[in-house]
């Protein structure tokens, strides 16, 4: 027999009524140091389960047939009641396929018996796997929950602080870690009745030291900012420190950088400052979701012993938004080939805990993502109102020969950051904007490489309607006499196809803009 | 080794490499079993139910098959699939077929084990 498994050997549960086959999986799988409690059927399994604390047993091998309670009625009673525990499914190959038509769901691990010892011990090492896995993901799924309280309570703090409205300001943040530690943070500070500091973070590195990183300059954030100091004077002394630990020659020193975005918004005065060290910025967003890039780049904190950030100062519209995020997310719009706009949209309007299994799935950066709305409800300017950027884009006037390749990422973005879209609104759109673009390159840029056509798509505040902005660099024309004169002859075939498929469209700048408006729902009316 | 060998040693060999620790700890268990699990077959044989018998021979079944005893599995697998069909008038004669391997196996054991 082998010897007794060490302490830290991980916890399998097999359940079978046979004791032969019983026992020889336990033979089995002590000889892989697990350490194996056994049941003679489900009933009996769910005592022991509940006789021990919650996470005991990374594994449960059962087998189907068995008195009492049988192998599938225990996998639905684990799946709701321990859902991190990972389950083999024990059956003669010749039933799996009637057994895997009975599940009702839980993914599980099958085994044929009879036993091989190869494959019991590879699935002892792929439930293990398992567990791990979903450990971690109810663990992060656990921490967007927190962050989602976070979120209402500063929310809550900044409107409590008094001067505005509960209806006119909205904070919304989404974190995703990839591990169980992680540098990355986004904090909100109220600095007065009108002022909130928003500062997003993002320490290099996953592990335990960089989480403690992490939370040592959120406080130092929240003491100095409640000392009056400003966005400058905690990037220099948090600069300071982390110089001052790469030059200390003890073992315990954090020898680290950190990229942080400070922001300080006066809701007031309209106005934000922007203050980056590393971080990919700030996107403002007017009313009509006109995007502004602010003070992207800068150097992190640590990399030198002066501070190089960008800084800029701008103002704000009656209504908009601001957003931020860290390069994980990136990284990650750019490996599923998705702009940072949309990728941003589709995280902060889905539910926190969706976030990993879904849209997230194969990030290897923990990705945070802000977004700060105000509105002027008694300005006529509510918080439905305000259109969010999910894509803009700029192409030379000589790039007609190219549409085709341009327009397939339109109907992407629309799937991924719209999926309530079907595939004919979203075909309507393509030719829509293919059409309005076209005319763009061919009429406003004269096909000149020099002049530029510009593309935004953006989504109103009750993704209800999708607006499409189409804006070029040409001279524009007498809007008085055409496209959309008094003579409906002279209207082009490409306009007339435009007016037929959307909800609205209208004309500014000359000529110059075109915006088109897409019903996502309908039966809403603007 | 043929095909009418109680025990497929060499299957089993290879299913648990070669741990003579787990063969000799599964004969030995095995031994143990094999009357009550036979009788549980006669009882229930005897009851004359069907889900009853398809139970039995089931369970024997899965035992024997991680012995290897394959003449054994397979007549129990038969006598399932005839309970699972409620068969029962081919009963007796696959209940004999399950007495006459469990003798053969019962014989092999103790060389097994050896």
């Amino acid at each position: 027999m082998t010897p007794a498994a060490p302490v830290s050997a991980p916890d399998i549960l097999v359940v079978d009524d046979d004791p032969v086959s019983r026992d020889l999986l336990v033979l089995m799988l002590q000889s892989a140091d697990v350490r194996v409690t056994t049941a003679c059927d489900g009933r009996d399994a769910v005592d022991i389960i509940q006789g021990r604390r919650e996470g005991t047993f990374e594994a449960v091998f059962t087998d189907v047939q068995m008195p009492r309670m049988n192998g599938l009625e225990l996998l639905d009673w684990l799946n709701i009641n321990t859902p991190t525990t990972a389950t083999v499914i024990m059956t003669a190959s010749q039933e799996r396929d009637l057994v895997s038509a009975s599940l009702r769901g839980g993914a599980v691990e099958f085994l044929d018996k009879p036993f091989d010892m190869r494959a019991v011990l590879r699935a002892a090492r792929q439930a293990r796997e398992t567990h791990r896995r979903r450990t971690q993901q109810r663990a992060a799924a656990q921490r967007l929950l927190d962050i989602a309280d976070i979120n209402q309570r500063l929310t809550r703090s900044v409107l409590g602080s008094g001067g505005h409205n509960a209806n006119n300001i909205k904070l919304s943040t989404r974190f995703y870690a990839i591990d169980e530690a992680s540098g990355d943070l986004i904090k909100a500070t109220v600095l007065d009745a009108n002022r909130v500091m928003l500062v997003l973070g993002d320490v290099s590195g996953h592990g335990l030291k960089e989480g403690f990183l992490s939370a040592y300059f959120q406080g130092i954030i929240e003491g100095m900012a409640h000392q009056a100091a400003n966005c400058h004077s905690i990037a220099e002394s948090f600069n300071r420190f982390l110089n001052e630990q790469w030059n200390d020659q003890n073992q315990m020193s954090i020898g680290t950088s950190l990229s942080a975005c400070f922001l300080e918004v006066d809701l007031a005065a309209r106005r934000v400052s922007v203050l980056n060290c590393g971080s990919p910025g700030v996107m403002l967003s007017n009313r009509r979701g006109a995007v502004e890039s602010l003070a992207p780049g800068g150097s992190p904190l640590g990399w030198f012993l002066e501070i190089e950030p960008k800084k800029v100062t701008a103002a704000l519209d009656t209504a908009g938004l601001l957003q931020l995020w860290s390069d994980g997310l990136e990284a990650h719009a750019e490996r599923i080939g998705i702009p940072p706009l949309a990728l941003a949209y589709r995280i902060l309007q889905a539910p926190p805990h969706s976030l990993a299994d879904t849209l997230l799935k194969g990030a290897d950066d923990d990705i945070v993502a802000c977004r700060l709305e105000w509105c002027s409800p008694q300005a006529g300017a509510p918080f439905d109102d305000v259109w969010i950027p999910i894509q803009r884009e700029t192409l030379p006037g000589d790039s007609a020969g190219r549409i085709d390749e341009v327009q397939g990422s339109w109907s992407r973005i629309c799937r991924f950051a719209l999926p309530q879209m079907g595939e004919d609104l979203i075909h309507d759109i393509t030719l829509c904007l293919r059409e309005a673009l076209l005319n763009a390159l061919d009429h406003g840029c004269d096909n000149d490489k020099v002049k530029h056509a510009h593309l935004e798509l953006l989504v109103d505040g009750t993704a209800s309607f999708l607006h499409a902005r189409i804006t070029d660099e040409g001279a524009g024309f007498d809007t008085t006499t055409a496209p959309s004169g008094r003579d409906p002859e002279h209207i082009s075939l490409g306009l007339q196809v435009i007016r037929s498929l959307t909800h609205a469209t209208r004309h500014s700048e000359d000529g110059r803009t075109i915006e088109m408006t897409f019903c996502l729902t309908p039966a809403t009316t603007p | 080794m043929n095909a009418t060998t109680p025990i497929n040693l060499a299957d089993l060999r290879n299913r648990v490499m070669d741990d003579d620790v787990i063969i000799q700890h599964m004969l030995t268990s095995f031994s143990g079993v094999l009357e009550s699990q036979l009788t549980a077959i006669r009882t229930a044989l005897a009851t004359g139910e069907s889900p009853a018998v398809a139970r039995a021979a089931h369970s024997l079944k899965g035992a024997a098959a991680n012995l290897s005893a394959e003449p054994l599995r397979d007549a129990c697998g038969a006598l399932e699939i005839a309970a699972k069909e409620n068969n029962p008038s081919a009963f007796p004669q696959l209940a004999a077929a399950i007495k006459s391997a469990a003798i053969d196996l019962r014989l092999a054991l103790p060389v097994c084990t050896r």
